[in-house]
């Protein structure tokens, strides 16, 4: 593989069904906005590179489906992530009360240092909103996480909010790397548990 | 291109359906079939004349069993004319029993109401886009009616996010009448393992997909193994007939003739077959999740596939790999797997307690044990040789 980053991030967003996860990551790869997305179904990544403190940081991003008993096999979906978007739709209190299963969730599967934020998705539709961004901010500190609003759809907030992520994600693996010199698992390459019998294309064939 | 005549049964369609009641559809007289085969006949092929002869004559003979042969050959059932009578008598509907719309209010408090409309809301993709926005909104709202009627009537079925693109083929071919009929039948054998409470034994039976490529091809599956590819690439093919997936109506529609006279887990047998096509594409690229997992999921959104071949050898690795047999495998895998984690687990635990190295380590919660376990065997010692 072209080794033309620096850092490799393995990012997930989870939330509620219909919160926004595949306009988010549509908006953040493709600066794009589609009005007839589909729902997801099983997992898919996108990729985005982004540069931060002239290093260049590979953001390997995976959407999943949000209908609970949807997701199957949820610790192949969590293993070697690094940072978790927690989604929810400010226009559906539902799917912000849900947060706390969601977090319950990710302590179950993610790694222990997993990085997480809290997006509160749409932002821009005021007329049917449900949620404020107090109480959104304020869960938010309960938890000590991160948290901003977004709007996919008219693009607010989405690049900066992953741009706070990988931040985040960097200043971590790089205080890891600095105590700990040789080891370089699950934040620089999150598939390196592999590597010693499979080593890219030739260990393999 | 979708021929919106053909595939979306008009409202005046629906309707005939529905006055003349759903027995109407199951007899094809000797008068419609020869005006049928006249429409049709100066756009086939040869071959697709003969193989089209056949299947009027299995229609009109109520030849079931010819029916299900000829769809797994030749183009299937060709046109949506002749799947509007061919669909509900090889799902074997039972029209007999009547079952009436359920009201708009025990519609919306349903438990899966929500998500049901949140779906269909985002199916638009599926609908032609040359009908009308007024027509599509009409059909989405029948979309909700057909799956909430199935789940009302089926109390014990689970909606999951998929089971909108199934019924909104049906529904295109069928009409919203006679597609409760036959959603409803195949919801009960079919798609019934995927409606249960959890989806866990869905994962099960993907992992079959893994156990029939590794039999076929070794250098393949252990390929796939290494790069801890799973098999979820597959769920979206496997739990919607291909239909969230494949781009053209047509190739949908003719997969649907295969998987409905079809064993219920052909879909996955089909799965393998793309997966084999793709064999040499697979073990070029690297051996990592994301790399294989992207490979896979793009194949049936964008190349075009030969659906005929690949129906082919989905039959012929059915034939090699019985269902039963890879039922059996899976589950003893599935064991020896869990058997495998429990006792590396134990492992983990029991070496721990006697690694005296936690003796000199920074206080752990294996120190205590550790040197609880060291007295307890100085203790003994002591006695057996010191001790008179």
């Amino acid at each position: 593989m072209d080794k033309t980053y620096d850092y490799l991030f393995k990012l997930l967003l989870i939330g509620d069904s219909g919160v926004g996860k595949t306009c988010i990551l549509f908006r953040l790869t493709e600066d794009a906005f589609s009005t007839t997305s589909i729902s997801t179904i099983g997992i898919d990544f996108k990729v985005r590179t982004i540069e931060l403190d002239g290093k260049k940081i590979k953001l390997q991003i995976w959407d999943t489906a949000g209908q609970e008993r949807c997701r199957v096999i949820p610790t192949a979906y969590y293993r070697g992530a690094t940072g978790v978007m927690l989604v929810y739709d400010v226009t559906n209190d539902k799917s912000f009360a849900n947060i706390n299963n969601w977090i319950r969730d990710i302590e179950e599967h993610a790694s222990s240092d997993v990085e997480t934020m809290i997006l509160g998705n749409k932002s821009d539709v005021n007329d049917r909103r449900q949620v404020s961004r107090e109480t959104g901010q304020q869960l938010a500190t309960e938890y000590g996480i991160k948290f901003m609003e977004t709007s996919a759809k008219a693009s607010v907030n989405v690049e900066e909010a992953f741009f706070a992520l990988a931040k985040d994600i960097k200043t971590k693996t790089d205080k890891q790397l600095a105590s700990h010199p040789h080891s370089t698992r699950n934040t620089l390459f999150p598939y390196t548990p592999n590597a010693h019998h499979c080593c890219g294309k030739q260990g393999c064939k | 291109m979708v021929d919106t005549s053909a595939d979306n049964p008009s409202h005046e369609n629906e309707d005939k359906l529905m006055a003349n009641g759903v027995h109407s559809s199951d007899e094809l007289s000797e008068e419609e079939s020869e005006e049928l085969f006249t429409q049709m006949e100066s756009q086939l092929t040869d071959k697709e004349v003969l193989h089209m002869t056949d299947v009027l004559q299995c229609l009109q003979l109520s030849d079931t069993r010819g029916l299900r042969r000829l769809a797994t050959t030749g183009d299937g059932f060709i046109d949506d004319n002749l799947r509007r009578q061919i669909w509900p008598k090889v799902a074997k509907v039972s029209v007999v029993e009547t079952s009436p719309r359920p009201s708009p209010q025990t519609i919306e408090s349903h438990a899966f109401y929500n998500q049901v409309v949140m779906d269909v809301n985002r199916s638009l993709s599926r609908f032609p886009p040359s009908i009308e926005a007024t027509h599509r909104i009409s059909m989405q709202d029948s979309l909700i009616r057909l799956i909430m009627r199935v789940l009302i009537k089926n109390p014990e079925l689970h909606y999951f996010q998929g089971y909108h693109d199934i019924c909104v083929t049906f529904l295109m071919v069928l009409g919203e009448e006679m597609a409760f009929y036959v959603v409803n039948q195949l919801s009960k054998t079919h798609f019934r393992v995927f409606m249960e409470k959890t989806m866990d034994k869905t994962a099960d039976l993907m992992d079959i997909i893994a156990i029939v490529v590794r039999e076929e091809s070794p250098s393949l599956g252990q390929h796939m193994d290494r790069s801890q590819v799973g098999t979820i690439f597959a769920l979206s093919w496997v739990i919607t007939w291909f239909s969230h997936v494949l781009p053209t109506y047509e190739d949908v529609t003719r997969l649907f003739d295969f998987f409905l006279v079809s064993h219920s887990l052909m879909p996955l047998y089909f799965t393998v077959a793309l997966v084999l096509r793709k064999e040499h594409h697979i073990l070029d690229a690297d051996c990592d999740m994301p790399s294989i997992h992207q490979l896979l999921t793009l194949v049936p959104e964008t190349e075009e596939l030969p659906i005929e071949s690949l129906i082919g050898t989905a039959l012929e690795l059915m034939d090699r790999h019985p269902p039963q047999d890879m039922i059996r495998a899976q589950q003893k895998e599935k064991k020896e797997r869990l058997m495998l984690a429990k006792r590396a687990k134990n492992r983990a635990l029991f070496g721990s307690v006697f690694d005296f190295r936690y003796l000199f380590h920074t206080f752990t919660r294996f120190q205590f044990m550790s040197i609880t376990v060291l007295v307890v065997f100085c203790a003994t010692f002591y006695q057996i040789y010191w001790n008179v």
